[in-house]
């Protein structure tokens, strides 16, 4: 399963859920679902798994002790505000950060045992400000992407193959026209479009986003969003975001995590969790209004101006 | 890659054919470049009986003994600094960093220094004593500065040129302190560490070769992994690479090989700084042409630095090091220009 034999495009009338249907086999599929309804092997423990797991940079508890478990094909948000401990904990799952008690585990495996490249293939993290402005062209760091598929000298397996996938890449990310672009002559959005298209080129199983669109206007942040959660209709892939932005994070992820501390504050669906009483209390804000539309499908809040909970919130450790 | 590869070396293996043949004309006898190529190509197995010998005896000794060695040094000490340098640059994603970055230099100069003002050139094992010191010397720098920049089993990258810029001054101090007590008429210890290739026999290249092509191997090989550094080191980690390991090994296989040259021709600036950027602005960014091209613009540079050092000036030599940053500085000026230049139009 790890190096599929990609499908030919040939049918794009499945429209946008189909987009992505490209970068899996339906053998591996097939396989996954399989061994999902059989109840057996590694297919079926969930995608991440955290078991006491804590973070600690010297004195300071970034995350304290913690369970939390995410199941193959979800997409979370972790929220919270900034100290709270997100990107600590986005570090611990994605290996970056060594817990300093508890365990991690993805796929039933405990992320120690894996080798870098190996967990290079099932997990890809997108970070905060896209690819950085290198003289490098989009073709490049398409192919830089490859490298925990490549042996000592850089060759592929399936050169032919590879090719092949990070043309279709290039092409539904829009990127062909800018494959001989460096870097340094794009837009931020387009460069984090390019960082999407490294992060495919790793066919994850897992998805980290580390609060990706901070740097980006609303149509790139939309883009992002869009982007990744079609990806994971088309593949069941399982998707972690850090956002600082309530309401993407309400129109985007199915779950929620609310951190406080370090500490789960509250989990569940967004409905549940942004409720003007947490995120008041949590954010130190007045309570925000919550809107349900129709036409979004998500609440969404609305924070008033000086909104400031009455009290200048104390400066602490930024 | 592989076809720009060709192009760009075949290029520069070209040019270093002729500068073999030009740099090796010049000097205080003058000698024809058909001579001077007929002579080399003499000494070549299989096809040398095609050239027969129709020059006098004292001619090839010039070529042979005299001239080669030296140029050929300096090809390999030039091809060993930008080797390093263009490493450095990689895996510190920092543009000013050079092979002395980690106070390498310092180190063998210290270790050239005491041997010079203790009168110990040839103490110990005749002229290899102050060779091996300052190899030895230069090593040992490596090691402090990698032990003072280490942070819980990490090498910060801020940490690495903060440790390597305190060695630099404190051993600086020192060598200075023994130049400057130095009370014989030529100030060997300034001559050193201004770096210079004369007088160096065949012997001080065939020490040198073996540092430039298994480093030059381990560093060329690790050169996709320099490509995944550019994205920052986390990410970097994300994408399968150990990067605390890979920069450990790439930091001390550039700087072993720093040590060597050093120790053979003192400490030649600006280029392991100089070339890789220029390579840089021609072939572009990425390190599996940006390694082996500097290696091979390297001691292009060299080679024709040392042949300006000893014609320059009718009778004496102007220290290696001068020369190079006086070549060198208005050359890279010039580039930087035009590429901005470049840059401009295309915006």
């Amino acid at each position: 399963m790890k190096w599929p034999d990609w499908r030919k495009k040939g049918d794009r009338a499945g429209g946008k859920a189909s987009r992505f249907h490209f970068m899996r086999d339906e053998g591996g599929e097939a396989e996954r679902d399989a061994a999902v309804s059989s109840g057996a092997g590694e297919a079926d423990s969930p995608a991440i798994e955290l078991v006491g797991a804590a973070c600690r940079y010297g004195p300071v508890q970034a995350v304290r002790p913690l369970d939390w478990t995410v199941r193959r094909g979800e997409f979370w948000a972790v929220l919270g505000p900034n100290g709270s401990g997100k990107s600590s904990l986005l570090g611990l799952v994605s290996g970056a950060e060594r817990p300093s008690a508890g365990v991690v585990r993805l796929g039933g495996r405990p992320l120690a045992d894996y080798g870098r490249r190996e967990l290079a293939r099932r997990l890809a993290v997108l970070p905060q400000e896209g690819l950085p402005p290198l003289g490098i062209t989009v073709r490049d760091a398409l192919e830089l992407g490859r490298f925990p598929y490549r042996d000592r000298f850089g060759r592929e397996r399936d050169p032919a193959a590879a090719r092949e996938l990070l043309a279709r890449i290039a092409g539904r990310l829009e990127l062909t026209a800018l494959l001989p672009r460096r870097l340094d002559e794009l837009s931020g959005g387009q460069r984090q479009r390019a960082a999407l298209g490294q992060v495919m080129a790793q066919q994850p199983e897992i998805l980290l986003l580390d609060e990706p669109t901070s740097y980006l206007d609303i149509y790139y942040q939309l883009d992002v969003m869009e982007l990744v959660r079609e990806w994971r209709e088309a593949e069941g892939l399982t998707v972690v975001a850090v956002l600082h932005d309530l309401n993407l994070a309400a129109q985007y992820a199915q779950r929620l995590l609310l951190l406080r501390e370090g500490r789960r504050a509250a989990e569940g669906v967004p409905e549940a969790v942004l409720t003007p009483a947490n995120v008041g209390g949590i954010y130190g804000v007045d309570p925000p209004i919550v809107v349900r539309r129709e036409e979004i499908g998500a609440p969404q809040l609305l924070f008033r101006a000086d909104g400031r909970g009455g009290s200048t919130k104390p400066l602490t450790d930024e | 890659m592989i076809r720009r590869l060709g192009g760009y070396g075949g290029a520069a293996i070209l040019l270093l054919l002729v500068s073999l043949v030009l740099t090796l004309r010049l000097g205080s006898v003058e000698l024809p470049a058909g001579k001077i190529a007929s002579i080399l190509l003499h000494e070549l197995p299989g096809i040398g009986r095609w050239f027969p010998q129709t020059w006098d005896d004292s001619a090839s000794q010039i070529v042979l003994k005299v001239r080669m060695p030296r140029i050929l040094l300096a090809a390999l000490v030039g091809a060993a600094l930008a080797l390093a340098g263009a490493a450095f640059q990689g895996v510190l994603r920092n543009p000013l960093a050079d092979p002395f970055t980690l106070g390498v230099s310092s180190g063998s100069s210290l270790g050239a220094a005491l041997i010079i003002f203790f009168g110990l050139r040839t103490a110990w094992i005749g002229q290899w004593t102050l060779p091996l010191t300052a190899f030895v010397t230069g090593a040992l720098t490596l090691f402090a500065v990698l032990a003072l920049a280490r942070d819980r089993g990490r090498l910060p990258v801020h940490g690495l040129l903060l440790a390597g810029v305190v060695m630099q001054s404190f051993l600086g101090a020192a060598v200075t302190f023994l130049s400057a007590m130095s009370d014989r008429p030529v100030n060997e210890i300034l001559y050193w560490t201004l770096g210079s290739l004369n007088l160096r026999g065949w012997d001080y290249s065939a020490i040198l070769l073996p540092y430039v092509l298994i480093g030059g191997a381990f560093l060329w090989a690790n050169a996709g992994a320099m490509n995944l550094f550019a994205l920052g080191e986390r990410q970097a980690g994300h994408l399968g690479l150990d990067t605390e390991r890979t920069k450990s090994a790439v930091l001390l296989v550039a700087t072993l090989v720093t040590a060597a040259a050093v120790s053979v021709s003192g400490v030649i600036g600006f280029v392991g700084l100089v070339v890789p950027h220029m390579i840089r602005l021609i072939a572009g960014p990425d390190y599996r042409l940006l390694v082996p091209l500097s290696a091979l613009g390297g001691a292009l540079f060299l080679m024709w630095a040392d042949t300006l050092a000893r014609s320059l000036v009718v009778g004496t030599e102007i220290p290696l090091g001068v020369v190079t940053a006086f070549a060198g500085a208005p050359f890279f000026a010039l580039l930087l220009q035009r590429n901005k230049r470049g840059k401009g139009e295309t915006a």
